[in-house]
């Protein structure tokens, strides 16, 4: 046979394998939303008989240590620190982590909250670089400082958790802006079902809101592309994507700016893994394999509406780097326990969670980069039939359509977080826009953040702050 | 017919046009019926608002305020919220004078048919009003909720029952709130202290009721400790030295110091002895709510246990027994054999000097 027809026929092959893969990653992706649907509406009809003073005055609740990585965070710690001292919960510790700031975090933590060194005594064990002192401040009894050797965010997590006091621990960015009742929020199925190990919470972005004294005072639109793009992303993201999963209790991702873990469990699991890159993701599915492989009865779950609200990346270049980082994060985390893919001992985790990160999530952006590619070479030499390739094109872009604007119509029917029409209106053409060109160039950072992890790459990026203020 | 590729393309431009624009529309439709649902109850409730404050001052009567709200469905929802509102918020005889209200004008009845019959959110949001509202008349169809399918109304129910101390209804909650381990642990606890408040005695036999989990008979003695029911501790104690589930007697170790009984401390010192690390730190614990000097030598020692929390608890309890705990922690700062047992002993005295500052 020669060369060209094999060619051609490994080609005609790859079409319809990428073709069966699309209709499978949409299948899900739809079945998901029809799930999370129906979830996010129960919870908010659910959340309607709930009275959450109830709570704070309860003798029942579990107090929370909230953990604050900081690594050259000069520009945001102060404040970040200031909104997590209000938040409202009935007894709670904040501890920020220097993880060896080369900038100003700990001198301007010093000044600001009047730290002084202080005795405070710590089981170790879990791993981490070694505690060069631990502060505290008087007029903030609830506020420690650690000040470490560099490590990375795990680490620096690492030694928070050893530190801390109270059975619960809320992990955070370093420019995470919680809102006051969301301890309350997320803190709330722990109260109410024992066998809970952890819960994560819904992530906004914070660019373009009225932000003081760090609280966000007024929700809105910001005036960068990019960062409105990541809106309609997150949305989709955590009202679809996590509600989904957790519901099946397979949820595989609690975000690193905001999730709330029980920690006699992450200490028995191991804690977190220094040597990972998405150390959030990583331990998430290390508890499902330990608590599974244990037989213990657990629950992960997702709570949509306590909020933590995030600043986006507005250049090309921070935010093509946060991708390829969180990319990578997925398929080391996937990776380090493919032991459970489609291993039936693992339950549904094992046998549908970890495939579709796996084959969907992890290995997405070369099935849909090498697809356009040939794709256009199938065209080209009139193996799809140009009806056929228009076809498929408008359906992935129809498809992208459904899944980003139905976020949105979902948001509406919920929270209604932002409370300007023209606001949604913008959000809902943004939601059209991003299949033209945005997705794509998102598929590319993917899959330089799947290149450095198969290749072993280590990178942690730094991210630019540009300190919470009022929009422009 | 064969379909071109221009054709195609118009085909799919013209689907995903209708597409947004369907989805477009879905989202203005949503946006403007709420504002305008809003904007019609934000009219009803400053209609409403100053009549209340005003039939509390006895200006305005209760005949007046029925005629105001009228029969309407919608309307009742938007007053029942508002004086469900009031109610959470108002004490004494403010309150008393609204319940009436809330019997007057309908509300009551209103409530119990959502109770009936609605999605299982708006049934559970029926019974915390109903309970709010204190009307007794509602307590048979609450008991019938009770056998709701749905937890949430089964709890919301078992909630509203206690809040109307409706001591003959124990029976059935208890049935039905200790029998599910899945069941809310929050509210179930909650449940049970409000019954324990009016009557612990019929609470103290599901303690030792075996057919019911360990993890939710804890809670039955963590919630006659919290209303400080001594009367239990003799026969709490006897069955904590039984060879029972750890769970529970870390619940009567609990209990001890929640009662605060100077009775209890050489059970108290007999359990800092126990294999489990969790019933050691909850029995230093309790010693120190009971504050009595005898338990100063055995604290001392705990800070030495090999269980970090079991150090801290001991020294945070001798932080409170005042001056001998002090005074020994003090000691034990400077002058304990163990690192362990001089760091953890700084660390309390450092705590506490911060708290005693607070407290001044």
């Amino acid at each position: 046979m020669p060369l060209r027809q094999i060619v051609l026929g490994l080609i005609v092959g790859y079409d319809a394998f990428v073709l069966a893969y699309f209709l499978l990653l949409n299948g899900t992706y739809i079945a998901m939303n029809f799930i999370s649907f129906a979830s996010v509406r129960s919870y908010v009809g659910e959340m309607q008989a709930v009275r959450y003073e109830e709570i704070f005055r309860s003798s029942f609740y579990q107090p929370i240590s909230v953990l604050s990585p900081a690594y050259n965070e000069e520009q945001t710690v102060v404040s970040a620190v200031q909104s997590l001292l209000q938040l409202k919960y009935p007894e709670f510790e904040v501890i920020v982590i220097n993880d060896g700031s080369t900038d100003k975090t700990l001198e301007l933590l010093i000044e600001a909250y009047k730290l002084k060194k202080i005795p405070r005594t710590y089981a170790k064990k879990l791993d981490f670089e070694p505690i060069r002192a631990i502060y505290a401040s008087p007029d903030f009894p609830e506020l420690i400082v650690i000040d470490k050797v560099n490590g990375g965010k795990a680490d620096a997590l690492n030694a928070g958790i050893t530190v801390s006091k109270y059975p619960l621990f809320c992990t955070l960015d370093a420019d995470s802006l919680l809102e006051r009742d969301c301890l309350l929020k997320v803190g709330r199925p722990f109260i109410e079902h024992p066998d809970v190990v952890a819960v994560g919470g819904i992530v906004r972005i914070a660019n373009g809101c009225d932000i003081q004294g760090g609280e966000v005072l007024k929700i809105g639109v910001p005036r960068s592309n990019l960062a409105r793009f990541q809106i309609v992303e997150y949305l989709r993201a955590f009202l679809f994507g996590r509600v989904g999963w957790a519901t099946m209790n397979a949820l595989l991702v609690i975000s690193g700016a905001f999730g709330l873990y029980k920690k006699s469990t992450v200490i028995a699991a191991g804690g977190y893994d220094t040597h990972n890159v998405g150390e959030d993701m990583e331990l998430v599915v290390r508890l499902h394999r330990h608590l599974l492989a244990h037989r213990q009865k657990y629950r992960i779950a997702f709570v949509p509406d306590p909020v933590c609200w995030t600043q986006a990346p507005e250049d090309f270049k921070t935010l093509g780097k946060q991708r390829s980082r969180w990319q990578q994060g997925l398929s080391e985390a996937l990776l380090s326990s493919k032991q459970m893919l489609l291993n039936p001992r693992y339950g549904l985790v094992g046998l549908l969670a970890m495939p579709f990160f796996f084959f969907m999530e992890m290995f997405g952006p070369v099935v849909e980069f090498t697809g356009y590619f040939v794709f256009l070479v199938s065209w080209y030499y009139g193996l799809v039939s140009p009806f056929f390739a228009l076809l498929f094109l408008g359906a992935a872009i129809l498809l992208g359509v459904v899944l980003s604007t139905g976020s949105l119509v979902l948001e509406e029917m919920t929270f209604r977080r932002y409370p300007r029409l023209g606001d949604l209106m913008i959000l809902f053409a943004y939601s059209i826009l991003e299949n033209f060109g945005y997705r794509q160039l998102h598929t590319w950072w993917r899959l330089r953040g799947l290149v450095n992890a198969l290749l072993g790459k280590h990178s942690w990026g730094e991210m630019e702050r540009k300190g919470f203020s009022p929009p422009a | 017919m064969a379909i071109s590729s221009q054709q195609t393309v118009l085909i799919m431009l013209t689907l995903l046009a209708a597409l947004s624009i369907g989805f477009l529309m879905l989202i203005i439709t949503l946006r403007v019926q709420y504002n305008r649902r809003h904007a019609y109850e934000n009219h009803l409730k400053d209609l409403w608002e100053p009549m209340v404050i005003a039939y509390l001052s006895d200006e305005v009567s209760d005949a007046d305020i029925t005629a105001a709200v009228g029969d309407g469905r919608r309307a009742k929802d938007v007053f029942a919220r508002l004086i469900s509102e009031y109610l959470t918020n108002l004490r004494g005889e403010e309150r008393d004078k609204l319940v009436v209200l809330a019997s007057s004008t309908g509300l009551t009845s209103h409530e119990l048919n959502a109770l009936r019959k609605n999605a299982p959110w708006r049934q559970a949001v029926a019974a915390v009003r109903l309970a709010l509202m204190g009307d007794r008349q509602a307590i048979p169809a609450l008991r019938d909720s009770l056998y709701d399918r749905s937890p949430l109304v089964q709890i919301a129910s078992a909630d509203a029952l206690a809040t109307l101390e409706d001591i003959d209804s124990l029976e059935p909650v208890a049935a039905v709130v200790l029998t599910q381990t899945e069941w809310n642990r929050l509210k179930t606890a909650e449940i049970l202290v409000a019954y324990a408040k009016i009557a612990p005695a019929r609470l103290l036999p599901f303690a030792f009721d075996a057919s019911i989990p360990a993890s939710r008979r804890a809670l039955v003695i963590e919630a006659m400790g919290e209303v400080n029911y001594r009367q239990a501790e003799t026969v709490l104690i006897d069955y904590a030295r039984r060879e029972i589930d750890p769970e529970l007697k870390t619940a009567i170790v609990k209990y001890a110091g929640l009662v605060t009984a100077l009775e209890a401390v050489d059970f108290l010192v007999e359990k800092t002895k126990e294999d489990d690390w969790l019933i050691r730190s909850q029995a230093a614990k309790s010693l120190g709510s009971i504050a009595d000097p005898v338990a100063v030598p055995v604290l001392i020692s705990l800070t030495r246990d090999p269980v970090w929390w079991v150090r801290y608890q001991s020294a945070t309890a001798l932080a409170n027994i005042l001056p001998e705990g002090l005074l020994a922690l003090e000691e034990a700062a400077k002058a304990s054999p163990d690192r362990f047992a001089r760091d953890i002993a700084g660390q309390a005295l450092y705590e506490a000097g911060e708290w005693q500052e607070r407290a001044a």
